[in-house]
């Protein structure tokens, strides 16, 4: 009897795909958005996508699937958004740059180390990673830009983490110590 | 089985994960090799030097269990909009089985002349429980509570059944009084959210927004949203406060506000909240005050602020906390 009331197991079978998959999916959707709130409301309502086509698709065999691309789709649809929003921000900080210098003070030994470091990347591999991380642009923009392939792209980019990571481990232990108590 | 298990993670793959540059498709061979605990740690210094070096926002983790309590409250108010054959064969289905629960209901009630009550969430002392009442109102019980909620909930009214303590968060409905049954007293509301705390002593009833009636036999008293209501078993009475502590419901809410707060107070509230026992090491300690807020944060990280900012140690063990230091003066 209780089972027409509540049908447990579909309820169930939804519930360990929320557990298996509910925290991986919000890091995906947090790198795509780099937002840890939209990130949460984006995967709410992928699982409630999936509960509503629960006739439809298979939770047990299809579910994780239909969740990571249904993430994707709707964070590549944000990001597109928000890039107008995110440009004007930066336009009003650059006007009001003044009032953030104090903040950025405090900050200034750890920015000079990580120039450096960009500095210090072999020139096509800076190039690549400065697009990406001062233009925001995408893989397949910075290849369209520079007339490269994408995978070129991925390669230097991951290049460019490594060597960095590596000119950097004195003050990346100490800064994620930091993190951790600030942030 | 699926195609990505043959997808190799290499740092190329996870520098684009971090990126924001995987398919769903990556983005699950990545979770899947990160099963491996080492792989774990390694994704994460990666993603914190991503951080460092790329700058931007630090990833925070999502609670699990707060996320499903959201995730069940947006899934009923889904299912009261939603397809609407869906909806007359779920009527149809309820229908039938409040046919069959009246005939059960109405055998027992002449039989015993007692209500029938049936638990809300499934029984479990030793952990904090959210869950829905069938009229979609959420609730969250704490340690070492029971709620339970009559047989013909929703239909004239929405009774519940409460021992120890509970957070409400009715679902407006002026047709159907949601009343709370804590022993003698009763709490009636129309569409609101409060605390019901019920110890030997009293019952304090703590309302964050609408407002409540509390009555028993012989008073009654009105407790509006930022009001506590306390029921003195003792003597019957019922006493009003202008104030409520919000830190007493933050194992519902997941809010503390520490205000100048002395330190063994803060402790009481971790104590209540997280279910752990703290223990000071030496009196000084007793001194020591803080002002801070946290909302959804674990015990650690507010062990650790509390840590850095009062420049004292604790160790975790068994859910016992030591907190050793020189104090304040």
């Amino acid at each position: 009897m209780n089972k027409l009331i509540n049908p447990q197991s579909a309820k169930d079978i939804y519930r360990q795909c929320f557990q298996d998959n509910f925290e991986r999916l919000h890091r995906y959707a947090f790198t795509l958005l780099q937002d840890n709130e939209e990130a949460r409301d984006v995967v709410q309502q992928a699982f409630i996508k999936l509960w509503q086509k629960r006739d439809e698709i298979n939770l047990e065999l299809a579910g994780r699937a239909y969740l990571y691309t249904t993430v994707q789709r709707q964070c590549i649809n944000i990001f597109r958004h928000n890039k107008v929003r995110r440009h004007y921000k930066d336009a009003i900080l650059a006007t009001h740059q003044e009032e953030y210098t104090d903040h950025q003070l405090e900050n200034r030994e750890l920015s000079n180390r990580i120039s450096a470091a960009m500095d210090a990347l072999p020139p096509k591999c800076r190039e690549i990673f400065r697009k990406s991380r001062f233009e925001e642009k995408k893989y397949a923009e910075i290849a369209a830009a520079l007339n490269i392939s994408v995978k070129t792209v991925e390669v230097q980019m991951g290049k460019a983490l490594k060597i960095m990571r590596e000119q950097l481990a004195d003050i990346i232990t100490i800064s994620i110590i930091l993190i951790a108590y600030f942030k | 089985m699926s195609s990505h298990q043959k997808i190799e993670i290499d740092t190329t793959l996870l520098t684009r994960y971090l990126a924001g540059e995987a398919t769903p498709d990556e983005a699950m061979a990545i979770d899947d090799w990160l099963k491996d605990d080492s792989h774990a740690t390694e994704l994460e210094h990666m993603q914190q030097s991503w951080q460092l070096i790329y700058g931007g926002v630090a990833y925070e983790a999502p609670n699990e269990n707060r996320e499903w309590a959201a995730l069940e409250v947006a899934l009923y108010a889904e299912k009261k909009h939603g397809n609407k054959l869906r909806l007359v064969i779920r009527y149809a289905v309820a229908a039938l089985i409040v046919g069959v629960l009246f005939g059960a209901g109405l055998y027992t009630y002449l039989q015993y002349r007692i209500p029938v009550w049936q638990h809300a969430v499934a029984e479990a002392a030793g952990s904090v429980r959210k869950g829905l009442l069938p009229d979609g109102s959420g609730i969250v019980i704490n340690r070492n509570s029971t709620l339970q909620y009559a047989a013909d909930y929703n239909e004239d009214d929405r009774k519940v059944l409460l021992q120890g303590e509970g957070y409400f968060d009715v679902v407006a409905d002026k047709d159907r009084p949601f009343i709370v049954h804590s022993g003698t007293l009763k709490i009636q509301v129309l569409g609101t959210s409060f605390n019901v705390k019920e110890d030997s002593v009293n019952t304090v009833v703590a309302v964050t927004t609408g407002k409540v009636k509390l009555y028993t036999a012989k008073h009654e008293l009105i407790v509006a949203a930022g009001q506590t209501g306390t029921y003195v078993k003792g003597t019957e009475e019922l006493l009003l406060s202008n104030n409520i502590d919000a830190n007493s419901l933050s194992y519902a809410t997941g809010d503390f506000s520490f205000q100048d707060m002395p330190l063994p107070e803060i402790c009481r509230h971790l104590e209540n909240t997280f279910g752990v026992k703290i223990i000071l090491n030496n009196e000084q300690l007793a001194q020591c005050r803080m002002s801070a807020h946290f909302k959804d944060r674990s015990l650690t990280y507010i062990m650790d602020i509390l840590s850095a900012t009062l420049d004292i140690e604790y160790t975790i063990n068994n859910n016992i906390i030591h907190v050793s230091g020189n104090g304040c003066n």
